[in-house]
């Protein structure tokens, strides 16, 4: 039998990470559960999970591709711009629905308990359906316009990784704050629409005026979508610069979980 | 030996007024200065909701928990099953709690019976182990048999919460914590669940249960503690308890006037009179005899298809009779301000102690619950008009009509 003490003030981190850890199976339980009611009851069933990033792809290399003419070597842009849509999609698509969980399970919360953080961290596995979903797109791109992979593939799952705590640190922020501050729910639409277009998808990042790189170098999912096209396609090697960001995406997401810990406590009184 | 399985070391709970409130960034930077001087100054608008609780429950006890409507049972029961976290003291448990504080929280409507016990059941802190190993008795329990993998969508009400309660009572953990549940489901279900409580208790396992129920409270519990205004007003042996707690309501004056929290939106309870013929404010009615409710109300809008259920408890707060304008005459209109009459011709009780409490339901949604609105009691009385006094060997009587028909 294990001794629970719960006292008033500060709960150490190591009580905070062994209750995680007691619940772990929740964390596939509720993403199962995510993915068997998503698309239920639609005419077209998982097949959204295909259309959805096709038209993305199809818009943005339209613009990008044909429109603007971006020059991306010997690969045809449409693999280029899958390639580059991988990272930022999963984490746009992370960072939407962690940072609404916690809001979209209130009634849960008010009456059961279980670690909160399980909720949004539960919607990072949810999203890597849909990631998969893009690499399988890319494949079949890649064999039809007969692009071969690198050596760096051997890579990717680091750069997966690094998808991985960069969606949960947006998501896990953000759900917390949403619970004092619902003005959350109407600002990151804002900013990942704005993000989308910062960050270097469809066109290179080399392409960028050098007045301009700097702001490049501060926008995190630059490294992250930069990394995955060249460990997938081979384009050129992400910038040194970009070991910075990664560092930082893992300090602030240490510090969300600290965040998240502190207002974890008084979560079912306020929402 | 006995070992304390749950202990509160003088614990209190604090809530801040107003602050829920704030919920916008904007709201919040204007009003920075004044959150900077609040949060220096000890004079803030907060209240506690429980204070300076020290409680102890042994490993194998069912502690009942009574109190009236505000008295910080919620909260405790809340600190117990950790859904949030005492502003001071210190709780501790030995082993896992689970709470069922609301029957079917978790359930997803998508999802089929078969799914939904296993999420529900980890959610409520099951192990998938422990699930697949009791599958086929939750199964049994809940009665839905081959609907088990249909979506819970297409279930019936009563499905669902058997199927609920069925995940619920199968719980493996050392703890566990009830919320008035059994006001659901018919009878045949409901002392299935008394059954599976009592087995529980006696294997050794640690019940809180929170009920208005006080035939309940005795039957299964060992203990009972009051809460009342934020502290433990009782602790101790269960029929002294259930007689404290029942003296407790009676305290209040008969021609009550309705505390804030009865007040529903633009809708306010003035009071609430009894009255036999033409006499108000009686309070003793013989058996068999016409009472009439009176209940004064002030609207501030007009609510309609209102049904207004008066329930007639007896001392033990177990329902009697329950009288609903819906069946029994139809759907009323509240506007600007009246009295809604309601009349027993012939008053069924035998001897006792009664309250009344009131639900106000607009169409099938509650909109407002009055507890212990006014209290009478019943002497004995010439129910039939025979001009003999009945015994009181009944609880109820009824009109019957003999016949002896010779051959």
């Amino acid at each position: 039998m294990s001794e629970i003490v719960i006292k008033a003030g500060r709960q150490s981190i190591q009580f905070f990470l062994r209750d995680l850890y007691n619940y772990r199976e929740l964390l596939w339980i509720l993403a199962r559960k995510d993915i068997k009611v998503r698309y239920v009851q639609t005419f077209l069933g998982f097949l959204w999970a295909i259309i959805n990033p096709l038209i993305t792809v199809l818009i943005l290399s339209f613009v990008f591709g044909k429109v603007a003419k971006v020059e991306t070597g010997s690969i045809p842009h449409i693999v280029y711009t899958i390639a580059g849509l991988c990272g930022w999609a999963y984490f746009s698509e992370v960072v939407t629905s962690a940072g609404n969980s916690l809001l979209q399970a209130q009634h849960l919360i008010k009456k059961i308990y279980f670690p909160r953080l399980i909720i949004p961290l539960s919607k990072a596995i949810v999203a890597l359906v849909d990631l998969v979903v893009l690499l399988i797109i890319l494949c079949i791109m890649m064999v039809v316009y007969r692009v071969s992979p690198g050596s760096h593939i051997v890579y990717l799952p680091i750069f997966i990784l690094i998808a991985i705590l960069s969606g949960l640190t947006g998501g896990i922020w953000i759900s917390a704050l949403s619970i004092r501050f619902r003005d959350f729910q109407y600002i990151i639409p804002i900013v990942l629409r704005l993000g989308m277009f910062l960050t270097p998808i469809a066109y290179s990042y080399s392409t960028v005026p050098e007045k301009y790189s700097l702001l490049f170098y501060l926008n995190p999912m630059a490294g992250v979508v930069e990394g995955f096209r060249w460990s997938l396609i081979g384009t050129e090697p992400p910038d040194t610069y970009f070991l910075l960001s990664y560092f930082m995406i893992f300090v602030f997401f240490i510090l969300g979980i600290f965040y998240f810990k502190h207002v974890e406590r008084t979560i079912a009184d306020y929402i | 030996m006995k070992t304390a399985i749950i202990k509160f070391d003088n614990v209190g709970k604090k809530y801040f007024l107003g602050r829920k409130k704030k919920r916008s960034i904007y709201q919040s930077l204007s009003n920075v200065h004044q959150e900077i001087k609040k949060s220096f100054s000890k004079e803030d608008s907060s209240i506690w909701a429980l204070r300076n609780i020290d409680l102890t429950v042994d490993q194998g006890e069912v502690v009942g928990l009574i109190g009236r409507n505000g008295a910080g049972k919620t909260t405790l029961l809340k600190l117990l099953s950790r859904i949030t976290e005492p502003s001071e003291g210190e709780i501790t448990f030995q082993g896992r709690v689970s709470s069922i504080l609301e029957i079917g929280a978790g359930f997803h409507l998508e999802l089929s019976g078969h799914d939904n016990i296993f999420l529900n059941g980890s959610i409520l802190g099951m192990t998938q182990n422990e699930i697949k190993d009791n599958y086929h008795d939750i199964v049994d329990f809940s009665g839905v048999g081959k609907f088990i993998h249909q979506p819970i969508k297409h279930y019936s009400s009563g499905m669902y919460v058997r199927l609920a309660f069925a995940v619920a009572a199968h719980l493996k953990s050392e703890i566990l914590l009830v919320d008035e549940i059994l006001a659901v489901g018919d009878e045949e279900f409901q002392q299935k669940c008394l059954g599976k409580m009592d087995s529980a208790a006696k294997s050794g396992r640690t019940l809180v249960l929170v009920s208005h129920n006080m035939a309940l409270i005795r039957q299964l519990c060992t203990r009972v503690v009051i809460i009342e205004k934020g502290e433990i007003y009782y602790n101790g042996d269960v029929e002294t308890g259930i007689e404290k707690y029942i003296s407790l309501n009676r305290r209040l004056p008969t021609n009550y006037i309705v505390s804030p929290q009865f007040v529903f939106d633009d809708l306010i309870i003035n009071k609430v009179q009894l009255r036999l013929q033409e006499q108000i404010n009686q309070f003793f009615f013989h058996c068999g005899s016409s009472i009439t409710i009176n209940i004064h109300y002030l609207a501030k809008k007009t609510f309609r298809d209102i049904a207004i259920d008066i329930q007639i408890c007896d001392s033990m707060n177990q329902l009697v009779i329950s009288c609903n304008n819906f069946y029994s005459s139809d759907y009323l209109v509240l506007k600007n301000k009246g009295i809604v009459q309601c009349t027993i011709p012939k008053l069924p009780m035998t001897q006792g102690k009664y309250f009344i409490h009131i639900r106000i339901n607009q169409l099938e949604k509650q909109i407002m619950k009055a507890d212990f609105v006014a209290e009478f009691e019943v002497v004995e009385g010439d129910y039939y008009k025979t001009g003999r006094i009945v015994p009181f060997k009944n609880k109820i009587l009824c009109e019957n009509h003999w016949k002896n028909i010779e051959l």
